[in-house]
């Protein structure tokens, strides 16, 4: 145990030199106590939030897909001394009535959903479903992984986007003037937003165009049982309200008013696909559930990447920008009539 | 580092689970009394961190073992011992509530190794000893690292102490705290996680 976690030590000191270090570049006041008494000068802490948040994701979502195999080193030690790779506890008593009881509670046991027999079985190395606790080995978060290495690409382009916004994160106190509540949605007029209230607004049109399509393709090219793989997504639009000073509580609104449509799509998944894919407790959970979870969530990224889209840009700014590429440019004159999304 | 039940008698994991429960109604005590509001939405991003952290295998080479990071002095650095004992407390409940990671009678055991004594040992007597006011960035490097050695080991050490004094007869003291490093043994595919 301690010379082998002496090692781990050395590297947990570096990792959290390194962090400190950041952060006290970033945020010297973070650091300094007594806690109390401080200037509260300066933008909050959103910076500092948001670059922990994508650290988060970005570990959790990509990198464990690399992480190490091997046992961590209170399991090494315990093998090297017994030479098994587990203890056995007693199995009755105490220790009986625990275990069964986190098998009741733990619904992702090793960070990973208890997948359907068949799926696991065509997947080799990751056997042991049923026997829940040891599922594939110390990899904890294999299995929120989408399988092909393309669409790991795509995830992690849109995340390298995603850190590029982050910097260029604006560090002025947040315009006053940014998007008026009412014209988020209102296609017809460039508003406040074509004046560009942030740094996200500043961003070339196309620019923006283009980040979007590629969030929206990734989001979609997912296997139609994709659940966890999907929540990394999130911080997209998490992070594009935040840096655009959108209006977080008008924008759920709107996305909601889509999402009746999306339900209707996907509530006839259950009907025809019972197979049982993941148990939580007590309770089966067929894989038609799991799909139709799936398409709601898919639903709510897409939607909510065009509408951010609309919304840092104007609808008539990204429209616009298209008549550089040849598409035609809506004219004033049919902005009294209906609509104009059918420039281009 | 996360310990399974196997390795605890009931006696020793219930002493650990009081020592833990109290070192809690502590900390939140002197949390809700002295807190910066700001910190929370820190604590609560710093939690998500250290859970997304902690999956993170790192090999160690040459030994065929590997180890995550633990967490507890980079919280306690940016939050202050109370603050980031809850944090690995809570981020410790959840693992083991829900994930299985780490036993339900070894939660006591493990908030103590993982949380106290980063926060309430290393800290005060190591990187704060170290690193001084106003530290320069080599004297953090150094400070952390001997800060994060030092309460690694004392965290090993503890687990070794209450297995042993768990009773559990298949680890003994000697050979338990001091395994040789040799790759005979241990094919590395059969690993299984706990």
């Amino acid at each position: 145990m301690q010379p082998i976690h002496l090692a781990i030590g050395i590297v947990e000191g570096v990792v959290t030199a390194a962090v400190v270090t950041f952060v006290r570049k970033a945020r010297p006041e973070i650091l300094q106590e007594p806690a109390g008494a401080r200037p509260v000068a300066g933008p909050p802490l959103r910076n500092v939030l948001l670059a922990f948040l994508a650290a988060a994701v970005l570990t959790g979502g990509v990198v464990s897909w690399f992480a190490s195999d091997d046992p961590d080193g209170l399991e090494w030690a315990i093998a090297k001394t017994t030479g098994k790779e587990k203890v056995t506890g007693p199995g009755h008593g105490v220790h009986g009535m625990l275990t069964a009881l986190q098998e009741k509670i733990a619904f992702l046991p090793d960070y990973s959903f208890r997948k359907r027999a068949k799926r696991k079985a065509t997947v080799p190395g990751r056997k042991g479903v049923r026997s829940r606790r040891k599922a594939p080995g110390r990899r904890k978060g294999a299995n929120w992984a989408p399988a092909s290495p393309d669409r790991r690409g795509l995830i992690t382009l849109a995340l390298v986007f995603l850190a590029g916004f982050l910097l260029k994160g604006d560090r002025r106190p947040p315009d006053p003037d940014g998007l008026d509540r009412r014209t988020i949605l209102d296609f017809k007029t460039p508003g406040p937003a074509g004046q560009g209230g942030t740094s996200l607004h500043r961003i070339d049109a196309r620019a923006k165009v283009v980040v979007a399509l590629v969030f929206i393709l990734s989001v979609v090219s997912f296997d139609r049982y994709a659940l966890t793989a999907l929540l990394p997504f999130f911080l997209y639009p998490a992070v594009v309200l935040a840096l655009g000073n959108l209006p977080a509580d008008y924008f759920v609104r709107k996305v909601a008013l889509f999402l009746p449509f999306a339900v209707a799509v996907g509530m006839l998944n259950p009907i025809f696909d019972r197979e049982v894919m993941i148990r939580i407790g007590p309770f089966d959970i067929s894989g038609g559930w799991v799909s139709c979870a799936s398409i709601v969530v898919r639903a709510i990224l897409t939607i909510s990447a065009a509408l951010l889209l609309v919304g840092v840009t104007g609808f008539r700014r990204s429209a616009a920008r298209w008549s550089v590429w040849g598409c035609r440019r809506p004219s004033r004159s049919s902005s009294s009539s209906s609509t104009a999304t059918s420039s281009c | 580092m996360h310990m399974a039940d196997a390795l605890l008698s009931p006696a020793v994991g219930g002493a650990l689970w009081a020592a833990s429960s109290g070192a809690i109604a502590h900390c939140s005590a002197k949390v809700r009394r002295d807190l910066d509001d700001r910190k929370v939405p820190l604590m609560g991003v710093l939690g998500a961190f250290l859970f997304a952290a902690q999956m993170i295998n790192f090999s160690i080479p040459g030994t065929g073992s590997s180890g995550h990071l633990g967490g507890g002095l980079l919280l306690t650095i940016l939050l202050g011992p109370h603050a980031a004992f809850l944090t690995i407390a809570s981020v410790l409940v959840v693992q083991a509530l829900f994930f299985a990671d780490g036993g339900l009678l070894a939660l006591g055991c493990n908030i103590f190794n993982l949380g106290f004594f980063p926060a309430f040992v290393a800290y005060p007597c190591v990187y704060r000893k170290i690193a001084g006011d106003g530290p320069g960035r080599a004297r953090i490097t150094v400070a952390a690292i001997a800060a994060a050695v030092a309460g690694l080991q004392l965290g090993a050490l503890s687990v070794v102490l209450e297995t042993v004094s768990s009773g559990i007869t298949s680890l003994p003291f000697s050979t338990f705290r001091r395994p040789q490093c040799s790759r005979s043994t241990s094919p590395s595919g059969s690993w299984k996680g706990s």
